[in-house]
């Protein structure tokens, strides 16, 4: 007891007698702990931010699919768009049943992971289209507008050929081109077209269409699901326009940021990214260089404003952009180049202008809610699959800033509508490929050059072949309506009954994720499936990678300064201790036990650690704490995934504290042990060689 | 009355390199408790040899050493510091005080050490040693903030408070004015007479050597 | 007279452009109907790690407009999808979706390393420059070997071909098609050709007995056309719109 008292009076007095160094020491180890702490509250809240974002928008707790599978599973995306295999699961049902059984699984959910694309035709095109239709239902009214639209786009393109007179390597199709042009731009045209419309759109098809240019295509990630479960179990999603796909019906939700980022105007696309380049990162048109280029580039893209617009609209439009832009002359082409030509201090204006008067005469959005959409992709079996789908909404998530575009941003489908694009071969369709192939039947050349096997023979390449059959049959061949051959409403059963990519599992309790990995595990297993289980990090691909690499710099990083810290507070001890034989001499000349000193020693650094640690940990709940309020800001939109939203909003728990104090208690104490054991080995006998 | 300390026969090796230097030849001393011995000679004599092998900081290569009857030969560092801490005490040269402590509590501290008395017995028995030594008024003082000649009393106070069965003095008052170093004479002398501390002091300081009642002189590590 | 049999001799060697182009006339006017065209053909792809890609096709050709339409007939859930080209245009239409759209000349037909090119009218006259490369043996046969480069405004797959040509018969045996960059990009062989007496054309039109096409960028790629059946019999008029087309899966 007395012992102790000694030995607490002695250390506390030391530390005070050498301020100076157990100050420095202090502070590194304070330092420590606040990195310590502030990091570990920092991982733990982006770990259950990126959870929350990852695990209630589309991943579950746990994903399962094909052991076989090619590539992993990266729902979040991964470096190859598209390229990715992730083999299939034949047949859900049977999987789920499995599944259900397992306690510790509270749902489970289909997925098929697909591309389409949805070709973007050009204006004119789109135009054509329409007039077509409009020809079939007889509309005069309707089909005078698109025409006059026609003729506008045609106007515009018109000097456009001029132009090219000097740079053209076919002066014949230029002449062609023009002369297709100059014919409907002609007084007569609507007279002609009135007189033959399915021929003159047939003839505009062909001659007139491919010279506008811009047309585009979208691509789709698609995500096949039942989606009243999908919208169920992931409370996040939220339709943001039109309706949920009602219950066995086709339909496609498209992804909110998806649509901003593919499907809307480019103009209005343009001005959205240049409002945020300016907002987040402060950039001027005026002084940035790539903003400045921009809005040269934007104002050459007036003609995706222009194109939609017919002769009242056109009207309209006029004066209200010659009272925006206040001096301007010229025709409404000039204006509108002008008006996107725009810089600081008109911006605002301009944008404001251009979603009150522009946007609602344009088409704001390739795809609207409520249209049909043509999505097309290659099946599995080779074969170019399109189908068309109701867009019924727009989704998002809450909790993500409109405007964040997030990785992975998936349209979600119907099961049968994915499979159908998924197009995983029927044992029948299989039987009639044979049976095509049988009748027919080319050689097939194997192995050895092809050319021995075809021309190795010699004799004449000439045979004279008499007709065997006529073939009119089929002329008269018919098919029936393709609509007809797809089923357009479905049951529960053939949600469940067919292929799937991956199934998304939810647990009873996601705190016990390993547990309920193994479960799932084991019962594929042995109901003998060939089925892999991943948990929601991994499964969200390089997302979640990067979430484990971010930890993994920040642990290699805390380990590295503890290194550096147990160096320097080593070093610092040693050079203390040398200084301080005269007295340790002494006390152990007094009687002082080699123990004494040692223990004597590791208590001084460890009443430093204690305390540094303390107000380390205090600064670290301080700084969480204000960041906590502040938000440590997404900075861009990978971040914004792995944050769950624009800002991450770190909080410490006491666990926080407790393993940074801990932490450097341990290295404080690592980085005393020497210096203590080398004070214990000093001699009695130095207090007589008359040091002090 | 048997020796309280006793050396016999006693030879010391040092190696020193691949040679091995010998301090001491064959020293045969015995000192008995009460006595005032002072030991003499110059450096190299062998002197601090002795008072190392004396105050228990090391053990003859051979002969024997004996401290109040315990045979220190084969003793262990931690037993060797037990037999220091309760049967020796130390005055040194420099004083060699705890400068974190004050003046109290450089006094309690091998009575901490030792652990044996209460709280209340070693308060008694501190301030009893200061009051010995003439210290009173400054027993809350650190050492920083005293002469020379009161840290040597403090030095004192702290080599007797153990009641230790000899009190080894290497040099006390080489570090001091002559004025002040009679001081401390006079009152070792003083405690040697009252309270029959036994005293062995290493010393080449004349007045020192006159007050000693017994004198051993070393030289090329035999005593004359 | 020595003159007389070196320019005779470097005649044979190498013909004369004019020769050239009279070789591709030929191969041209073989193939072409002056009435119109109709066959049906089975499509066969092969693609490794890839299941079998299979047609089967109606072609139909209008050589003096310059029309095309092929109609996919088989597998069921292909029916119905088709072709049609146009003025220099190609159109596709799927009518799961009742959409039409405008393809390349690179479009690969149904998925497989069949292009527009294959089914058409040969052109090789109106479409190529020729070249002589030399005579040459291909497997049995002796052949001239040419090299073919695109004439300005002429809307082809690719730019530049070598071709090999049958002394004997004066048919199209090896074609090699390469990309602008100089890339090989497919190897075609054309093994044995048909001969059908045409009525209205009052001479025989030949057609290949089958096309097979080696894809020299996606390695392990070959695709056959197996032409099965030629009609020479006039058609309709109609057949060459996009109506027509649209109304197979009405």
């Amino acid at each position: 007891m007395s012992h102790v008292l000694l030995m607490t009076r002695l250390a506390l007095r030391n530390v005070r007698a050498h301020l100076v160094k157990n100050l420095v020491i202090g502070v590194i180890l304070a330092f420590g702990t606040t990195i310590v702490v502030t990091g570990a509250s920092l991982i733990d809240s982006l770990q259950i931010a990126m959870r929350k974002s990852i695990t209630t928008s589309v991943t579950a707790d746990l994903q399962v699919y094909d052991a076989t599978a090619r590539d992993d599973l990266a729902l979040l995306g991964d470096m190859n768009f598209g390229g990715s295999d992730n083999g299939e699961i034949p047949d859900y049902a049977t999987v789920a049943k499995v599944l259900a059984g397992v306690p510790e699984v509270a749902a489970v959910l289909p997925m098929g992971i697909g591309n389409a694309t949805v070709f973007g035709a050009n204006e004119l095109d789109r135009t054509l289209e329409s007039l077509r239709a409009a020809n079939r239902s007889g509309d005069s009214a309707l089909q005078a507008t698109l025409l006059d639209r026609v003729q506008r786009i045609a106007g515009d393109i018109r000097p456009e050929l001029d132009r090219l007179d000097t740079i053209t390597s076919d002066a014949e199709k230029l002449a062609a081109d023009r002369a297709a042009l100059d014919r409907v731009l002609a007084a007569g045209f609507t007279t002609e077209y009135a007189a033959d419309p399915v021929g003159t759109i047939d003839w505009m098809d062909s001659q007139v269409a491919p010279l506008a240019t811009d047309g585009r295509l979208a691509y789709f990630r698609l995500l096949g699901t039942d989606l009243p479960a999908f919208q169920k179990h992931f409370p996040r999603m939220q339709i943001s326009r039109g309706t949920v796909v009602p219950d066995g019906t086709r339909g496609i939700l498209l992804n909110e940021s998806m649509v901003e980022q593919w499907l809307k105007n480019p103009v209005a696309r343009e001005f959205d990214a240049i409002e945020k380049l300016i907002d987040t990162e402060g950039g001027t048109i005026g002084e940035s260089g790539t903003l400045y280029d921009r809005v040269q580039r934007l104002s050459r893209q007036y003609r995706r404003v222009l194109y939609q617009l017919d002769s009242a609209e056109a009207a309209e439009l006029e004066p209200l952009l010659r009272k925006e832009l206040a001096d301007d002359q010229g025709d409404l082409v000039a204006l509108l180049k002008a008006f996107l030509l725009f810089n600081d201090e008109n911006f605002k204006a301009r944008k404001a202008f251009f979603y009150q008067e522009l946007a609602p005469r344009i088409r704001l959005y390739d795809v609207n809610v409520g249209d049909t959409i043509p999505l097309r992709a290659f099946t599995k079996s080779g074969y170019l699959k399109s189908l068309n789908v109701k867009v019924y909404g727009v989704y998002r998530y809450t909790g993500v800033a409109k405007d964040d575009s997030a990785a992975g941003a998936y349209c979600l489908i119907d099961m049968p509508s994915f499979r159908d694009l998924y197009g995983k071969m029927t044992d029948q369709q299989r039987e009639e490929l044979s049976a095509i192939k049988g009748a027919v039947g080319a050689a097939e050349l194997t192995g050895g050059s092809i050319e021995d096997q075809l021309f190795g023979g010699g004799g004449s390449v000439e045979v004279e072949v008499t007709q065997t059959a006529t073939l009119e049959s089929l002329d008269t061949l018919s098919f029936g309506r393709a609509e007809d051959r797809q089923q357009q409403t479905f049951t529960q059963a053939q949600i469940e009954g067919g292929v799937a990519t991956n199934i998304a599992v939810f647990l009873k309790d996601p705190a016990k994720e390993a547990a309920g990995m193994a479960a799932v595990k084991s019962a594929l297993d042995s109901a003998g499936m060939k089925l892999k289980v991943v948990d929601w990090k991994s499964a969200s691909g390089f997302v979640g990678q990067a979430a484990v690499a971010i930890q993994v710099v920040l642990l290699i990083a805390v380990i590295v300064l503890f290194l550096v810290a147990l160096v320097t507070i080593n070093i610092a001890l040693v050079l203390a201790t040398l200084e301080r034989t005269g007295e340790i001499g002494t006390m152990r000349a007094l009687g002082a036990q080699r123990p004494f000193v040692l223990q004597l020693i590791m208590l001084e650094s460890q009443f430093v650690g204690v305390a540094a640690s303390l107000f380390g940990a205090g600064l670290a709940w301080a700084l969480v704490g204000w960041l906590g309020k502040v938000g440590v800001p997404a900075g861009n939109d990978f971040l914004s995934v792995l944050f769950g939203g624009k800002a991450l909003y770190p909080s410490m728990a006491p666990e926080h504290a407790i393993l940074g104090m801990v932490l450097v208690l341990v290295v404080s104490f690592a980085a005393t042990l020497y210096p203590a054991v080398l004070a214990a080995r000093v001699p009695p006998i130095v207090a007589l060689q008359g040091k002090e | 009355m048997s020796a309280i300390v006793e050396l016999t026969h006693v030879v010391k090796d040092y190696p020193l390199g691949k040679l091995t230097v010998r301090a001491l030849h064959d020293v045969s001393i015995a000192i008995h408790a009460g006595e005032f011995t002072a030991i003499a000679g110059p450096s190299g004599s062998g002197k601090t040899t002795i008072l190392n092998m004396i105050g228990c900081m090391d053990v003859p290569s051979e002969g024997t050493v004996r401290i109040d009857g315990t045979v220190t030969n084969t003793l262990g560092d931690a037993a060797l510091t037990d037999l220091r801490l309760n049967r020796i005490g130390f005055i040194f040269q420099t004083f060699n005080l705890i400068n974190v402590l004050d003046v109290y509590q450089n006094v309690e501290f091998p009575l901490l050490l030792q652990g044996t008395l209460s709280a209340s017995d070693r308060k008694k028995r501190v301030e009893e040693m200061v009051e010995k030594v003439g210290i009173t008024k400054q027993m809350r003082q650190r050492p920083n903030e005293l002469s020379g000649g009161q840290r040597q009393r403090v030095a004192i106070a702290r080599a007797l408070v153990t009641n230790p069965a000899i009190v080894l003095a290497d040099e006390p008052t080489a570090n001091l004015d002559s004025a002040t170093g009679n001081a401390i004479i006079e009152l070792m002398r003083e405690l040697n007479a009252r309270d029959h501390v036994t005293f062995i002091f290493s010393t080449h300081d004349p007045k020192v050597m006159s007050c000693a009642t017994r004198l051993i002189k070393v030289a090329d590590g035999k005593v004359q | 007279m020595l003159a007389l049999l070196f320019s005779s001799v470097l005649a044979f060697a190498a013909p004369t452009p004019a020769e050239l182009v009279g070789m591709l006339t030929t191969i041209d006017d073989r193939q072409e109907n002056s009435g119109d065209y109709k066959s049906l053909v089975y499509i066969e792809n092969k693609q490794a790690g890839k299941s079998d890609l299979v047609y089967q096709a109606v072609v139909y050709r209008r050589d003096a407009d310059d029309k095309l339409i092929i109609l996919f007939v088989k597998p069921q859930s292909e029916a119905g999808k088709g072709y049609l080209r146009l003025d220099n245009n190609l159109f596709m239409y799927d009518p799961a979706v009742g959409k039409w759209e405008r393809r390349t000349e690179r479009e690969r037909i149904g998925g497989t390393s069949s292009n527009r090119q294959d089914f058409d009218q040969s052109r090789l006259a109106e479409e190529y420059t020729p070249a002589y490369v030399a005579e040459e043996k291909l497997g049995a046969y002796a052949v001239h070997h040419l090299k073919l480069t695109v004439k300005t405004g002429a809307d082809v797959a690719y730019p530049v071909a070598d071709m090999w040509i049958d002394k004997a018969t004066g048919n199209t045996l090896k074609r090699q098609d390469f990309a602008d960059s100089g890339r090989l990009m497919r190897t075609t062989y054309y093994p044995s050709w048909n001969k059908l007496r045409s009525e209205s054309k009052g001479a025989d039109v030949y057609f290949p007995k089958e096309i097979r096409i080696i894809d020299e960028v996606e390695k392990g790629t070959q695709t056959t056309v197996v032409i099965q059946e030629v009609d020479l019999k006039t058609l309709d008029a109609n057949i060459f719109t996009k109506a027509w087309l649209e109304s197979k899966s009405r």
